[in-house]
């Protein structure tokens, strides 16, 4: 019997990745030699999934959006010079959006419109937050790369290879077409758990270097590879989203 | 300073209403307490973005939403909610290992919806004590990390490993076996 409850509480934070690398080897010891012990792994899992399922539930009411908003007065919000350009836009966006009541489609339009450009960074940036607040971060939902990037074909300057990493955690969930420096730029869309990933990619400008940068919560890496430079943007925690970059980075062939 | 409070409100938590909001349904377990919840914890919130520098957004504007709903609990349900500080050692101790168990009660209504998994599975989360229904939503649907779930609910790793683990025992429980 594998009932008991120590071992009950071992397993389920062995399902949850949670155990130090010598309780994971004990453990796994133990489930190759306990058929018992197996079969509740597997119960864990299921109820997992079913979890996941069940617990969303419904969406909050859109009327509750539009309360907090005015509670908050941000409505009539001045402009402010330090945030102009990239809060600015989203701000606009946000609040279009809750005066029409309009559920705004997965379509990035990045409003660029006070002249005060934002840097490329702030753009990316934005975008992905703009992303998270629409009811889809994406345009096209796939996990299939062989759709999305085709799906970039004719709408955006390039089309890049979009490798799923469902296997390494990491699943593809779509792509959507953002808006940087004016251009329309593919941006793919990877979720680790609750997390979204935002990956654009641009024309490579000279001087743009390797980086690495955290901006009110979110983490932004990026690098160059031939002719294009790929920006991340997720509120993951760094070392995970370096991770990520890793894997990406190794799945990527060259770019035209 | 408010356009700039403003600003960062719109960017840290407007796009996080939704997943707040859920999390505080499973709290309150009402649909209009939530959003109740909601207006407090954003206001909470915007108080305080001034004094959010860096870090988890995500989990401060989560840790907000619990404390807020926990509040809002002790305030409209006392009954209902146990706050584990408050408890002397021993019952704490119970809790946190099992203690006696809270079966789900079996109604005419919880027979009914018996073969309904989803239901089924829905009263059996409501059933559970709030400090491990939090837990669970945290890792399942919120996909925290332990760590990240104990810096929200502000209990040691050990217990968070602990609730998740007797939470899904307790559902477990209320599986036959030969079901999914």
């Amino acid at each position: 019997m594998t009932g008991d409850d120590e071992t009950l509480l071992l397993l389920s934070a062995y399902c949850d990745g949670e155990l130090s690398p010598g309780e994971v080897l004990a453990m796994e010891r133990r489930l190759a030699a306990e058929p018992a012990l197996r079969a509740m792994a597997d119960r864990l899992r299921d109820l997992s999934a079913n979890l996941r399922g069940t617990l969303p539930g419904p969406a909050a009411p859109e009327a509750l959006r539009g309360r907090v908003v005015q509670t908050i007065g941000f409505v009539d919000a001045a402009p402010d010079r330090r945030w102009r350009g990239s809060w600015q836009a989203l701000a606009a966006t946000l609040v279009i959006g809750i005066a029409v009541g309009a559920s705004i489609g997965g379509g990035a339009v990045y409003l660029d419109q006070r002249g005060a450009a934002p840097t490329m960074g702030e753009a990316v940036l934005a975008s992905h937050l703009r992303g998270l607040a629409a009811p889809q971060p994406f345009d096209i939902a796939s996990s299939d790369g062989h759709v999305v990037k085709p799906w970039f074909n004719g709408r955006t300057l390039v089309a890049p290879d979009a490798p799923d990493l469902a296997e390494q955690g990491f699943p593809l969930i779509g792509g959507r077409i953002d808006i940087v420096a004016g251009k329309p730029v593919p941006t793919l869309v990877y979720r680790r758990d609750r997390h979204v990933i935002s990956v654009t990619v641009v024309p490579a400008t000279a001087g743009l270097a390797e980086g690495e940068e955290r901006r009110d919560g979110s983490t932004i890496l990026r690098w160059s590879v031939g002719d294009l430079t790929y920006w991340v943007v997720s509120d993951l925690n760094t070392r995970a989203l370096r991770n990520f970059v890793d894997l990406f980075q190794s799945r990527i062939t060259r770019q035209g | 300073m408010t356009t700039l409070a403003r600003a960062r409100f719109s960017q840290l938590i407007l796009p996080r209403l939704d997943e707040g909001y859920r999390l505080a349904r499973w709290l309150t377990g009402d649909a209009t307490d939530a959003e109740d919840v909601m207006q407090e914890a954003c206001l909470r919130a915007y108080r305080a973005i001034e004094t959010f520098a860096e870090g988890n957004a995500r989990a401060w504007f989560l840790t907000i939403v619990r404390n807020t709903g926990y509040s809002w609990l002790q305030r409209h349900r006392p009954r209902t909610v146990v706050f584990t500080d408050d408890l002397d050692p021993v019952a704490r101790a119970a809790l946190d290992t099992g203690g006696p168990s809270i079966q789900a009660p079996e109604t005419p209504e919880a027979a009914l919806i018996a073969h309904d998994d989803a239901r089924h599975l829905t009263r059996a989360i409501e059933t559970l004590p709030v400090p491990f229904r939090e837990a669970l939503v945290l890792r399942e649907y919120h996909g925290l990390g332990y760590r990240e779930i104990a810096e929200v609910t502000g209990v040691p790793v050990g217990t968070v490993m602990s609730r998740v683990g007797r939470a899904r025992q307790r559902l477990l429980e209320q599986f036959p076996r030969d079901q999914r």
